[in-house]
C-alpha cells in the first residue's frame, strides 16, 4: 500500500501550484457534482409532486364537471367535457368510467363502450370510494376520482398524465448543472492555476537566485516588484544576501592581501576556495583555474625523492580523519609548468555544523629557507676557503666509515697531509696567494682520490684524507704515492710557478686506532715522522708497514725500470702429449733479471704487476715475444707446436686486447690455432662475465683457450661452456700427493671425467714424480707439465730440447 | 502524474450526472389496455334504467329520487333499477321516444307521448292538486284582472312545461286574452326565473306552479313576500310512471305493488317527502285522458306546444 500512496505524496507535496489547482478543482468538482445532483433529484421530486397535484386536482375537476352528465347517462357531454381537456399538455389519456369499469367517455373515443381491463384499472373495482392513484411514477401519473352525488358513487373520472415535459426539464437542469460544473472547474482550476503561477514565478525567482549564489555568483539580487509576502521574503533575501556578501568580500580581502598561499579542500580533494598567492605560487595566473580541481594531482603529486606520492598517503588529509591539524614542512609542490619547490604547510579542518568538511591549507614556498638551511649545514661542514669538508664532517664521515668498516672487514686509511713550508710562502707571497694555493691543492687532492674518499681541510695548511673501502696497506702507500705525484707538480698563480710539496702520515682502521681522534692523532705523528724523513714523504704510522709500502714502491719502480730496460726474458716450458710422449707445446712464463736480486719468478712480482698496471704491457710483451720465439723456431726447422701464454685479469679488462693479439699473430705469421691462452680459474672467476666478449673474439679468431689452476676456485661449470674452454689444467696441487691420496685422486679423475665428457683437453701441472704420472695417464689426461719432464727453460735450451728430445717418454700402451 | 491526468477524472465527474438524467424508457410508460368484455360477470339482475323527468338537474335529481331507487333496489329481487337523470327536457325526449328506459317517471304531457313509443301508464304520482299552473303578480303592481295583464309581459319557464307554462298560459286564454297578441311571452327558462321577473318587475305577472313558488318563498322570504298568487289554473294527473311495454307484467306488478304501498311506512314516507310526495297510486292510460285533451285544446287554441 505505501508504494502506492508514496507517489501520490510525493505528487500532492511537491508543488504549490498542483496543490492549489488540484484542490481547487476537486473542490469544485465534488460540490458541484453533489449540488447538481442533490438539485436534480429534489427538482425530480417536486415536479412529481407538483405534477400529481395538478393531475388531482384536474381529475376532481372532471369528476365534478362530468358527475351531472353521468348522471344523465348524457355520453355525447361526456365527450365533449373530455375533449375540453385535450389541450392540456402531457395529458395521455382521460376517461369517464362506470362503477362496472365500462369507459363511458374517453379521450381516444375508440374506446367508448368498453371495459378498462388491465389488473391496474380493475382495482377500481373494488377500490374505496376516494381518489386512487393507480399509478404514480416518473413517465405517468394515474389518478381516479369518485364522481360521487350526494352519497352515491356513480363512475370513476380518470386521467392519465405523461411526464415528458418534467423529465425534460430534469434533463435539461441537469445538463446545464453538468456545464456549469465543468465550467466552474475549468474556470477555477485556470484561476487556481493563474494565482499559483504568480505565487511559483516569485519562489522560483528566489530558487534561481539562490543557485546562482550557490554557482559562486555575489552579485545577483532578487528581482520581484511585489507587495505581498512573496514580495517581502524576496526582500529579506535581499537584505540577508548583501550581508553575507559584505562579509565575504572581508575574506576575500584577507586571502587577497596575504602572501601565504592559503586553500581549501573538500573531503574528496577538490578545491573549494584558494588565494591568488596560492595560484600564483602554484603557476596559474587564475584562481578560478583551481576552484573543483583535485589539487593533490595537480601540485602534490610526487615526492621530493621523485616517486609518486599516492592520495591515500597524503598527510595533508589527515585533519579529515584526525580532526587534528599537521605540520609538514618535508615535501614538495609541483607547479603548472613541472618544476616544485620545497614547501611548509599546515593543514587544518574545516567543521561545519559539527562535521569535518575539509580542511584548509596554508603554505609558504621555503626554496629560500631550505637554500638558506642548506648554506648554513654546508658552512658548518665545511671549509669556507676550499670549501673542502671540515673536521667535523670528516668526524661525521669517520664514523659511518668505522662502522662500515667493523662490518665488512676492510680497512679504512688516514692521511694527515701538511703542506711543507707553506708559512714561509704565506708570508712572503701574501695571504691571497697562499688562500689560492690550498685551493689549488685541496682540487688537486680531490680529483686524484676516488669519490668514496674524503678530502677534509683541518685548519692552516693541514688537510686529512679519509681513504674508505681499503683492501690493504699497499693500497693506501700507493695512493699516497699518488698524491706526491700529483702534488710535485708545479702550481701555477698570477704568473708565478709554485713548487708545494707535502709531509703525509698515514694511520689505518683498526690497526692504528679506534676512533677518528685517536686516528687522526696517530696520522699527525706519522707525518710529524714524515716531515723528520725529509719531507715530501709519507710515514706510515706502524713502522712495519712504512717497510713494506716502501719495498712495494721500490719494486713497482723496479719493475718500470725492468720494462725499460729490458731485464725480462720468456722462459719455456715444455707440454708433454701423453699419448704420443712428444712435446707437444711450451708455456711461456715471464723471468725478470732483477740486478740485485738475480732471477725472479712471477710470484715475486706480480701481485705489484698487476696492481701498478704494469702487467699489461708486460703481458704483451710476453705474448709478442713468444711469438717472436714460435716463429724463430719455425724458421729453425722445428717441428710445429702450441705456444701458451698467461693472461692476467688486467689484462683481459683491456678493450682492444683481441686486437693486440691479433697484430701479434699478423706480426710475427703465427696461425691462431697454435695460441693458447691461459687464463687462472682466480682470473675467471673474478672477472666474471666481463671479458665474454673479448674471449669471444679470441675465439673466433682461432685462438685456444685453457683455463689454468683448475680445481682451487668455485668456477661455475657453466663458464666452461660459456667461454668455450679448451682445455683444463689440473692444478698442482690435486697431482702432489698421487696417487696416495685418495681424494685428490678422487678429484683428479672426476675432473678428467667431466672434462672428457664435456670435449675439453685435461692436462695436469705440477708431475714431478713417476707415480703421479702413471696415475695421471691411467687416468686419461691429455697431456702434462712438470719437472719431470723440464722445468722452465731459457729460450736457447728450449730449443735445443726440442731440437734433440722431443719424446721425453715411451708412448702409452 | 501531471496535472492533467488528475483534472481529467475530476471533469468526468459531473458527466456521471448526465447519466442519472436519462429519460426512461418510453416502452415501460403504463398504459391502460381495454377490452369489449364486461370485467364483471353479467349478473343474473335485470339492470333496468329508472328515469325521471329533468324537473331537476341530475344532481338534485339524483338526491331527490336516489333514496326512492335505493328502497326499489332493497325490496325487489331479480331487478335492479339504475337511475338517470338528463340535462334537459330535450335531452329526456329524445332517450324516452327512444326508449331508452325500462321504467320512467315523465310529466304528464310526456306521459302521453312515451304511449306512442313503447310505454305504458301502471302509476302516477299523487298529489294532484298540486299539479296546477299558478300566476304571481308583485303585491303592489295593482293587477286585479286578466285583462289588466293586456300590453304587458308575462314570464313563463321553458315552452314545454306543462303545469308552469301550458296550463297558465290556456288560462290566460280562458280569461280572455289573446296571448299571443295581448301579451308579451317570455320564456325565461326556469320556474325559479320565472318568479324573479315578477319579483324584478321585469314582467307584470310570472308563470310556475307550486312546488317550485313553494321553495321560492322557503329560501326568499322577503322576495316572495312581494307576490302573491293571483290567479292558478285547474289541476291534470301529476306525473305518470310508464313502463316499457316489453317489460315482464310479473315485474311490473312487483314494482308498482312497492310504490303503491311506499307512504304506507314511515320509511316510504321519509322517502316522499323529499319530493315532496305524498304517495303514488296506480294509473292506466285512460288515467292521462284529460291531458290527452288539454294538449288537443292547447294546441289548437294556443299553439303547439314545442313552438312558443
Amino acid at each position: 500500500m505505501s508504494h502506492l500512496t508514496t507517489p501520490i505524496v510525493r505528487f500532492w507535496t511537491h508543488s504549490i501550484r498542483r496543490q492549489l489547482i488540484l484542490g481547487v478543482t476537486l473542490v469544485h468538482a465534488l460540490l458541484m457534482t453533489v449540488f447538481v445532483f442533490d438539485l436534480v433529484e429534489r427538482q425530480r421530486d417536486f415536479l412529481l409532486d407538483l405534477a400529481q397535484e395538478q393531475a388531482t386536482g384536474l381529475v376532481n375537476a372532471l369528476a365534478t364537471t362530468s358527475s351531472s352528465w353521468v348522471l344523465a347517462d348524457d355520453v355525447a357531454g361526456l365527450q365533449e367535457v373530455i375533449a375540453s381537456l385535450s389541450s392540456y399538455p402531457d395529458l395521455r389519456y382521460a376517461m369517464i368510467l362506470d362503477p362496472e369499469g365500462r369507459v363511458l367517455a374517453h379521450s381516444d373515443s375508440t374506446q367508448v363502450g368498453r371495459y378498462a381491463a388491465d389488473t391496474i384499472s380493475r382495482s377500481l373495482l373494488a377500490a374505496p370510494t376516494e381518489s386512487q392513484n393507480l399509478v404514480v411514477n416518473h413517465t405517468v401519473i394515474d389518478l381516479a376520482a369518485p364522481i360521487i352525488t350526494t352519497d352515491r358513487q356513480v363512475g370513476w373520472a380518470r386521467i392519465g398524465m405523461g411526464q415528458s415535459h418534467n423529465t425534460a426539464a430534469l434533463q435539461a437542469i441537469g445538463r446545464n448543472g453538468v456545464l456549469y460544473a465543468l465550467l466552474a472547474i475549468a474556470l477555477g482550476a485556470a484561476i487556481a492555476s493563474i494565482m499559483a503561477l504568480g505565487v511559483t514565478k516569485g519562489l522560483d525567482e528566489l530558487v534561481h537566485v539562490s543557485e546562482a549564489i550557490r554557482r559562486g555568483d555575489r552579485k545577483v539580487r532578487v528581482r520581484l516588484h511585489r507587495f505581498d509576502e512573496v514580495g517581502r521574503l524576496a526582500q529579506g533575501f535581499n537584505r540577508m544576501l548583501d550581508t553575507v556578501s559584505a562579509g565575504e568580500e572581508r575574506i576575500h580581502l584577507l586571502l587577497d592581501s596575504t602572501a601565504e598561499g592559503i586553500y581549501g579542500i573538500d573531503r574528496e580533494g577538490l578545491c573549494t576556495f584558494i588565494n591568488p598567492a596560492a595560484a600564483q605560487m602554484f603557476g596559474y595566473p587564475q584562481t578560478e583555474a583551481l576552484i573543483g580541481k583535485n589539487l593533490h594531482d595537480l601540485t602534490h603529486h610526487t615526492l621530493p625523492d621523485g616517486t609518486p606520492y599516492p592520495r591515500q598517503e597524503c598527510r595533508m588529509l589527515w585533519p579529515l580523519a584526525s580532526g587534528e591539524g599537521v605540520l609538514v614542512e618535508d615535501e614538495w609542490f609541483w607547479r603548472r609548468d613541472g618544476a616544485s619547490f620545497p614547501v611548509s604547510y599546515s593543514s587544518y579542518p574545516i567543521r561545519q555544523g559539527g562535521e569535518i568538511t575539509g580542511v584548509v591549507v596554508t603554505f609558504t614556498n621555503i626554496t629560500d629557507r631550505v637554500q638558506a638551511e642548506e648554506r648554513i649545514r654546508h658552512l658548518a661542514e665545511h671549509d669556507p676557503l676550499t670549501d673542502l669538508p671540515n673536521r667535523t664532517l670528516l668526524t661525521d664521515r669517520m664514523h659511518q666509515a668505522i662502522a662500515r668498516a667493523r662490518r665488512s672487514g676492510e680497512l679504512l686509511g688516514v692521511l694527515f697531509l701538511d703542506l711543507d713550508n707553506f708559512k714561509t710562502i704565506n708570508d712572503s707571497l701574501g695571504h691571497e696567494i697562499g688562500d689560492q694555493i690550498l685551493c689549488q691543492v685541496g682540487h688537486r687532492l680531490t680529483m686524484c682520490l676516488r669519490d668514496i674518499d674524503t678530502v677534509s681541510r683541518q685548519g692552516g695548511d693541514e688537510f686529512v684524507i679519509l681513504l674508505d673501502g681499503i683492501p690493504n696497506a699497499d693500497e693506501t702507500a700507493r695512493l699516497a704515492e699518488r698524491i706526491l705525484v700529483v702534488l710535485a707538480e708545479p702550481i701555477q698563480i698570477q704568473g708565478l710557478e709554485l713548487s708545494i710539496t707535502p709531509s703525509i702520515g698515514i694511520t689505518l682502521y683498526p690497526n692504528d686506532g679506534h676512533n677518528p681522534s685517536q686516528l687522526i692523532r696517530n696520522a699527525d705523528a706519522a707525518m710529524y715522522q714524515a716531515k723528520q724523513s725529509g719531507r715530501n714523504n709519507f710515514q706510515f704510522f706502524t713502522q712495519d708497514l712504512n717497510q713494506r709500502a716502501f719495498a712495494r714502491l721500490a719494486l713497482e719502480n723496479a719493475l718500470r725500470r725492468a720494462v725499460e730496460r729490458a731485464e725480462f726474458a720468456v722462459y719455456y716450458q715444455p707440454l708433454v702429449d701423453l699419448k704420443t710422449g712428444q712435446i707437444s707445446g711450451m708455456e711461456a712464463l715471464l723471468r725478470w733479471h732483477h740486478p740485485e736480486r738475480g732471477v725472479l719468478a712471477p710470484g715475486e712480482f706480480i701481485q705489484v704487476a698487476e696492481e701498478s698496471g704494469v702487467i699489461v704491457p708486460l703481458g704483451m710483451w710476453v705474448l709478442r715475444e713468444a711469438c717472436r720465439q714460435l716463429q724463430q723456431w719455425r724458421k729453425e726447422g722445428l717441428p710445429p707446436l702450441l705456444m701458451a701464454v698467461n693472461l692476467s685479469g688486467l689484462q683481459l679488462r683491456q678493450p682492444h686486447l683481441a686486437e693486440e693479439v691479433k697484430k701479434a699473430l699478423e706480426a710475427y705469421d703465427i696461425e691462431p690455432h697454435w695460441l693458447e691462452l691461459e687464463l687462472t680459474e682466480s682470473v675467471l672467476v673474478r672477472e666474471g662475465g666481463g671479458p665474454q666478449e673479448i674471449l669471444g673474439k679470441l675465439k673466433t679468431m682461432g685462438v685456444k683457450l685453457a683455463i689454468d689452476d683448475f680445481g682451487t676456485r668455485y668456477s661455475s661449470l657453466a663458464y666452461l661452456k660459456r667461454f668455450a674452454i679448451d682445455r683444463i689444467k689440473i692444478d698442482r696441487s690435486f697431482i702432489q700427493d698421487l696417487p696416495g691420496d685418495e681424494e685428490n685422486a678422487a678429484i683428479v679423475r672426476a675432473i678428467v671425467s667431466m672434462a672428457h665428457s664435456l670435449r675439453l683437453e685435461v692436462l695436469a701441472e705440477g708431475i714431478e714424480t713417476q707415480g703421479q704420472l702413471n696415475f695421471v695417464r691411467r687416468e686419461g689426461c691429455d697431456a702434462a707439465q712438470g719437472y719431470l719432464f723440464s722445468r722452465p727453460l731459457p729460450a736457447a735450451e728450449a730449443g735445443a730440447l726440442l731440437t734433440t728430445q722431443p719424446r721425453l717418454i715411451p708412448p702409452s700402451a | 502524474m501531471t496535472l492533467p491526468h488528475i483534472l481529467a477524472p475530476l471533469l468526468l465527474l459531473p458527466l456521471t450526472l448526465l447519466a442519472g438524467c436519462d429519460p426512461t424508457d418510453e416502452s415501460e410508460t403504463y398504459t391502460p389496455s381495454y377490452s369489449d368484455e364486461p370485467l364483471q360477470a353479467a349478473s343474473s339482475v335485470h339492470e333496468y334504467l329508472f328515469a325521471v323527468h329533468p324537473l331537476h338537474n341530475p344532481t338534485r335529481l339524483f338526491q331527490v329520487y336516489g333514496p326512492l331507487i335505493d328502497y326499489l333496489n332493497t325490496h325487489l329481487s331479480g331487478i335492479h333499477f339504475k337511475l338517470e337523470a338528463s340535462r334537459n327536457y330535450a335531452e329526456f325526449d329524445k332517450k324516452l321516444n327512444g326508449g331508452k328506459f325500462e321504467v320512467a317517471l315523465p310529466n304528464p304531457y310526456q306521459t302521453i307521448t312515451s304511449l306512442e313509443h313503447g310505454y305504458r301508464v301502471f302509476g302516477k304520482m299523487g298529489d294532484d292538486d298540486q299539479f296546477r299552473g299558478i300566476i304571481l303578480v308583485r303585491r303592489d303592481s295593482g293587477i286585479e284582472e286578466v285583462g289588466d295583464l293586456k300590453g304587458k309581459a308575462v314570464s313563463y319557464p321553458a315552452p314545454t312545461a306543462l303545469a308552469a307554462t301550458m296550463m297558465p298560459q290556456y288560462y290566460l286564454h280562458t280569461h280572455g286574452l289573446n296571448v299571443h297578441r295581448d301579451i308579451e311571452n317570455r320564456y325565461v327558462g326556469s320556474q325559479e326565473s320565472s318568479i324573479m321577473n315578477v319579483q324584478l318587475g321585469l314582467v307584470a305577472a310570472g308563470a310556475t306552479w307550486p312546488p317550485p313558488w313553494r321553495a321560492f318563498q322557503e329560501q326568499h322570504p322577503d322576495l316572495a313576500a312581494d307576490l302573491v298568487v293571483r290567479w292558478q289554473t285547474q289541476t291534470l294527473p301529476n306525473n305518470g310512471l310508464v313502463v316499457r311495454n316489453d317489460v315482464p307484467e310479473q315485474e311490473v306488478a312487483q314494482i308498482g305493488d312497492l310504490l303503491f304501498h311506499l307512504h304506507e311506512s314511515s320509511e316510504g314516507r321519509a322517502i316522499l317527502a323529499r319530493m315532496p310526495l305524498s304517495r303514488f297510486e296506480p294509473a292506466t292510460d285512460v288515467t292521462y285522458a284529460p291531458v290527452r285533451d288539454f294538449m288537443t285544446r292547447f294546441t289548437a287554441d294556443i299553439r303547439p306546444p314545442q313552438a312558443p
